[in-house]
């Protein structure tokens, strides 16, 4: 399991929204995948299993909160060059689109911050992402798309303001 | 797709890695620190489950639990505390039912000759003479089945002449009740057991005899090689549930409201037994025993007829 819990963590912390509360909910699915792995299909994908569990605990936790997720993600420390770019100056201008990008997510609805957190930051796959939202994988993908509209949307309108 | 949602995708998927988490705890340690606490108290439950066992409520009845077991566990147990509840000496052992022959003649039915005791048909003088070779499960056996689930041990009562057992009987003498009138058994049985052979005379029930039960038998003579204390007074316990008293000039022991050793015909134990009088006394180095419904003196009379 060690080699989840950077993932499991942050899907916990991405639904609750509070550093405590996932890490309780993470460990509380860790203890239940433990118990649960005689029922485990072998041969299944052990990952998208976990991820389930892990998502489970993070929305009840969340729920009997009775509160909504306040995440707000940050870009991490900007300060070291990005290796990709290709100078000083270009690296500056990727560093505050991506924080403008963010900016702009952060304002979205909880829905849709959720449905594009799970699928392209923390790269979780449809069926993963549905677990975690608690939803269908259909709800999935037409969520995810909904969400990128929105956000492009919104980017678009802040670059015409 | 447009390349526009394309860019928007690749966008957002290299920020994702750029997006500032709180740091991993250590999520696997901790998992199994709350496995093995779990694990600790759940090991401590179990004890504390136990731990009534200690209460002295719990541990009388755990005492109960292996007095009855320990009996049924080890059969020198079993004969030791069932000669103490076979009132009269009327010990039985090897766990089984251990028809004696005065349980033969009470039953007053057929005989059975070299049979085991749970399949014997206990037989009183007169009904042998009516069926003596009969063998095999009868009636009669069933209060022995019902009191032989005790044990394994095996009883085998065989019912001989007078003659074959005087011959049998080897060094030591058979003795005979010479009070005038009696006359000789109406049925002699040997009786085989894990604790010894006996020999049991039967007198049918006649005027002056009454009958004991409901069987035909009037008076039941068992004679055991041996002294009273390794025969029918194993126990401190068999005395204190007799009354001393002389037969001749020896000690003899009277209880005049014992239950005779077996009720055969019935299935109802112990309970159900008919009630009668029993004479233990030591001769010739013999004990015997002397099983009637007649009174002190006139058994003791009975007794000291005896050689």
């Amino acid at each position: 399991m060690r080699g989840y819990e950077a993932l499991a963590f942050r899907v916990a912390f991405t639904i609750t929204g509070d550093a405590s509360e996932a890490e309780d909910a993470a460990q509380d699915a860790f203890l239940k995948a433990y118990r649960s792995l005689r029922r485990f299909r072998s041969g299944a994908p052990f990952r998208p299993w976990l991820m389930t569990i892990v998502a489970n605990e993070a929305r009840n936790r969340r729920k009997a909160a009775g509160r909504r997720s306040n995440l707000a993600l940050r870009v991490a420390d900007e300060a070291a060059p990005d290796p990709g770019s290709q100078g000083p100056e270009a690296s500056v201008v990727a560093a505050e689109q991506r924080a403008e990008l963010l900016r702009v997510l952060n304002g979205l609805r909880e829905e849709d911050r959720l449905a594009i957190a799970c699928r392209y930051f923390l790269g979780l796959s449809e069926a993963e992402t549905a677990a975690a939202l608690g939803c269908a994988r259909g709800t999935v993908k037409s969520r995810t798309s909904r969400a990128l509209g929105r956000l492009r949307e919104r980017m678009t309108s802040e670059d015409a303001g | 797709m447009p390349d526009r949602e394309r860019d928007l995708e690749r966008e957002l998927r290299d920020l994702g890695p750029r997006l500032e988490y709180p740091r991993t705890p250590d999520l696997a340690g901790a998992t199994r620190r709350r496995i093995e606490e779990e694990e600790r108290v759940r090991v401590n439950r179990r004890l504390t489950w136990w731990l009534p066992a200690l209460s002295p409520r719990w541990a009388v009845a755990a005492m109960f639990v292996i007095v009855l077991a320990l009996p049924l566990l080890f059969p020198t147990i079993r004969q030791d505390l069932s000669s103490v509840f076979a009132r009269g000496g009327a010990s039985y052992s090897g766990g089984a039912a251990r028809p004696s022959a005065e349980d033969q003649a009470l039953s007053g039915k057929t005989a059975a000759q070299g049979t085991t005791a749970n399949a014997a048909a206990p037989g009183s003088a007169s009904g042998a003479q009516a069926a003596p070779e009969s063998s095999g499960p009868t009636r009669k056996s069933e209060p022995m089945q019902g009191r032989g689930n005790v044990g394994a041990g095996k009883v085998y009562v065989t019912r001989i002449p007078l003659q074959e057992a005087r011959s049998r009987a080897g060094n030591a003498p058979v003795l005979l009740a010479h009070t005038p009138g009696l006359g000789k058994p109406d049925a002699v049985y040997e009786v085989r057991a894990p604790y010894g052979t006996r020999l049991a005379l039967v007198y049918d029930a006649r005027a002056g005899l009454p009958a004991l039960g409901g069987s035909n038998a009037g008076m039941v003579l068992t004679e055991s090689q041996g002294d009273l204390q390794s025969t029918y007074l194993r126990s401190n316990a068999e005395k204190r549930l007799l009354e001393e008293t002389e037969v001749g000039n020896r000690r003899g022991y009277w209880n005049s409201s014992s239950r005779v050793n077996w009720l055969p015909g019935s299935n109802s134990g112990a309970s159900s037994r008919p009630m009668g009088s029993v004479l233990l006394w030591e001769q010739d180095g013999v004990s015997l025993r002397l099983e009637s419904n007649l009174g002190k003196n006139e058994a003791i009379g009975i007794a000291e007829s005896v050689r």
